[in-house]
């Protein structure tokens, strides 16, 4: 594997609310390479949009700080990068689509201002060219008309559209890596494969890594290379998307599919939930995160952190418990 | 912008309906009224009765109201508004010096309105919860409340007449400055109007920057701000493109409002000051029932409220695309 793009080193954010202090991340560890396709899952609230902007420096200081960690861009870490740098980084080189494209997109501007604006900022060119370039991205994301849409306004997209669009301008640039926070979250179900094709295809073609960041392992399966697994701002297991689906290794994860409602299971019957609640933030707990929900938790579960292991070549865990000699889940699972 | 001409072309067509509305209702209440202009105009004199018949045919007095009010439009037609009943000058020339005096505070008023309101709105929201902003909060909501006629001459007494009186060092900074830029010395040039029209501009500048200061906050917590600096744009780009254009979409109703205001605090204002403007004229006019006069200032006063609420309306639509001119939204 070649020598990763992105690297995420120890992160912890931490947010000073009025209730006290907020310990939203906790020593994330991350790493994508060039041209790859890792998926970011967890469940809501689990940090994945705050790791995800902090990468490009997007969430407010105050209330957010710092207080250890590296996110290391091709070497240099983004956490101490003069704003000035990071300005012709953010759209450069790294790119980011959110959640809500109906919102995403400024209402006052066509939709081809808002792209051109993105390329004139980052290249010397033309606003002729760089309309030809936009119109040439919209084309690529199959927005229909491209050259006649050039002109319209957001209000005139449907939201499959404008997460087209959003595609669209992020990748106008020639970014290295994307950031796809819950890109198909918010659009109708019929959209989101479309979306997602859409993302996977562009990437490959274009041989922009993606972080695909969604709290549906099932969108992971399709078009990750890779996988992540968050949990309460922690990454608690790492695989290569095949392995993670025939062989999870944290129990967590483990959880996390079994909640996957499947095709031949038992019309009525009910679907697997993890029992309990993620820990409340403001008060992390002080072993393993999971182990107040985990059925195979230990003594040691609760009192002491599980340091990421290796288990085999591209995998790692934060767990305790895996390779121990008797342990295993059970493996029923898809 | 075809729909935007046509739409012009309505709403002063709409206008022109309520200039004749207001001018037919205005006839007739004179017509009711007791107490005739011509009398009032000799004052405590009485004069020969054939001395107040000539003036009264002379006005076309004698003649039957709908005669009045046919030579009226006659005459409007032929941009002649009449002739005052109470000094001999014509109302043109009235309403034209008036007006060159109110006009000019109106217009430095809202303009320095504006400029007040865009600075220190801007600079609050984005230094929001410095003591400069906390200083302007307080500001605001204290000056709200003053009358004109109170801080007018607060205004004139601290600029022009305190820092002389007391031999202040910085009264050597005033000293350049004519006494007419404070407005102890009325004038009719320029210079006397450069505090009347602060005072002016003050009263609604305030409360036109908080707006703009909230609605600017709200809008930086949009998604579209966050896209903006995902696209790697600087603050000072984000700030200005993107985030005050879509804050000033409901500031501009207020500003629309508080320009129509301002015409009555400029009112005010002349008093204050002593301005040579339509401020008395109004006054005057209305209390001696000099009709023309009257009908002549009503016609500019609601073509201006016509006017201003076109411009706004029309800026709605140039500001903000989702909004169509006619009023029905886009898609
Ligand atoms: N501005 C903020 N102030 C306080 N807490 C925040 C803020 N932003 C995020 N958080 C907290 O950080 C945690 C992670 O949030 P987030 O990254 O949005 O989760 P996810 O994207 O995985 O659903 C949550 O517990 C949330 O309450
Ligand atoms: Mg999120």
């Amino acid at each position: 594997m070649s020598k990763p793009l992105l690297e995420i080193q120890d992160l912890h954010v931490h947010f000073n609310t009025s209730d006290g202090v907020v310990e939203a991340i906790n020593g994330a560890t991350l790493s994508i390479s060039a041209g790859e396709v890792l998926g970011l899952v967890g469940e809501s609230g689990s940090g994945k949009s705050v790791t995800a902007m902090s990468v490009l420096g997007l969430v407010p200081q105050p209330p957010a700080i710092y207080p250890a960690g590296k996110i290391l861009w091709k070497g240099t870490d983004l956490l101490t990068t003069p704003d000035r740098e990071l300005r012709e980084i953010r759209g450069g080189e790294i790119s980011m689509i959110f959640q809500d494209p109906m919102t995403s997109l400024n209402p006052v501007y066509t939709i081809g201002h808002q792209i051109s604006e993105m390329i004139r900022v980052h290249s010397r060119v033309s606003a002729k060219q760089a309309k030809e370039k936009s119109i040439e991205m919209l084309d690529l994301v199959g927005v229909p008309n491209p050259r006649q849409r050039f002109d319209d306004y957001p209000h005139q997209f449907s939201g499959g559209m404008r997460q087209r669009a959003m595609i669209a301008m992020a990748l106008s640039c020639e970014p290295e890596l994307l950031i796809a926070d819950e890109p198909t979250t918010a659009l109708d179900v019929t959209i989101q494969a479309q979306i997602l094709e859409i993302i996977e295809k562009s990437a490959r073609e274009l041989n922009v890594a993606v972080l695909l960041i969604t709290h549906d392992l099932g969108v992971v399966a399709g078009i990750c290379d890779r996988v992540a697994v968050m949990y309460a701002g922690r990454i608690v297991e790492e695989a290569p998307v095949n392995d993670l689906f025939e062989n999870p290794l944290m129990p967590y994860t483990w959880g996390l599919m079994r909640s996957i409602p499947q095709m031949d299971s038992v019309k009525g019957e009910r679907l697997y939930t993890i029992p309990g609640s993620p820990p409340v933030m403001s008060r992390p707990p002080k072993g393993c995160a999971f182990a107040s929900r985990c059925e195979f938790a230990i003594d040691k579960c609760k009192t002491d952190l599980p340091e990421i292991r290796q288990i085999s070549n591209g995998r790692t865990v934060r767990c305790h418990r895996v390779g121990e000699p008797n342990f295993a889940l059970s493996q029923k699972v898809l | 912008m075809g729909t935007m001409f046509t739409y012009t072309i309505k709403r002063l067509g709409q206008m022109l309906i309520v200039v004749w509305a207001a001018v037919t209702l205005m006839f007739t209440l004179f017509f009711i009224i007791p107490g005739d202009p011509i009398s009032l105009k000799s004052g405590e004199k009485s004069l020969p009765p054939e001395i107040l018949h000539n003036i009264t045919v002379k006005y076309g007095l004698d003649q039957p109201t709908i005669v009045q009010y046919g030579r009226f439009w006659s005459h409007l037609f032929h941009g002649d508004l009449g002739y005052s009943y109470k000094n001999e000058k014509s109302v043109n020339t009235i309403l034209h010096d008036g007006l060159a005096t109110s006009g000019r505070l109106l217009f430095w008023g809202a303009l320095f309105q504006l400029i007040i309101a865009l600075t220190v709105g801007l600079t609050s929201a984005i230094k929001r919860g410095s003591i400069g902003d906390k200083l302007g909060t307080v500001f605001s909501v204290g000056i709200q409340g003053i009358p004109v006629f109170v801080s007018g001459l607060l205004a004139q007494y601290l600029f022009g007449v305190l820092p002389f009186s007391m031999h202040w060092d910085w009264a050597n900074f005033y000293k350049p400055w004519p006494t007419q830029w404070w407005g102890v010395i009325p004038t009719e040039g320029w210079k006397g109007l450069v505090l009347p029209a602060l005072v002016v501009a003050v009263v609604d500048a305030a409360y036109i920057a908080r707006m703009l200061r909230s609605s600017l906050l709200e809008v930086l917590r949009a998604d579209y701000i966050r896209t903006a600096f995902a696209k790697g744009l600087s603050a000072r780009r984000v700030w200005f493109h993107h985030a005050l254009r879509n804050a000033l979409i409901p500031v501009v109703t207020v500003y629309g409002t508080s320009l129509i205001a301002i015409f009555g605090v400029a009112v005010q204002t002349e008093k204050v000051f002593s301005l040579p403007g339509m401020g008395s004229t109004i006054a005057d006019s209305a209390l001696s029932q000099d009709s023309p006069v009257v009908l002549g200032l009503a016609i500019v006063v609601i073509a201006f409220g016509a006017i201003v609420n076109l411009i706004v309306d029309l800026s709605y639509a140039l500001i903000d695309p989702r909004i169509k001119v006619d009023g029905k939204a886009n898609h």
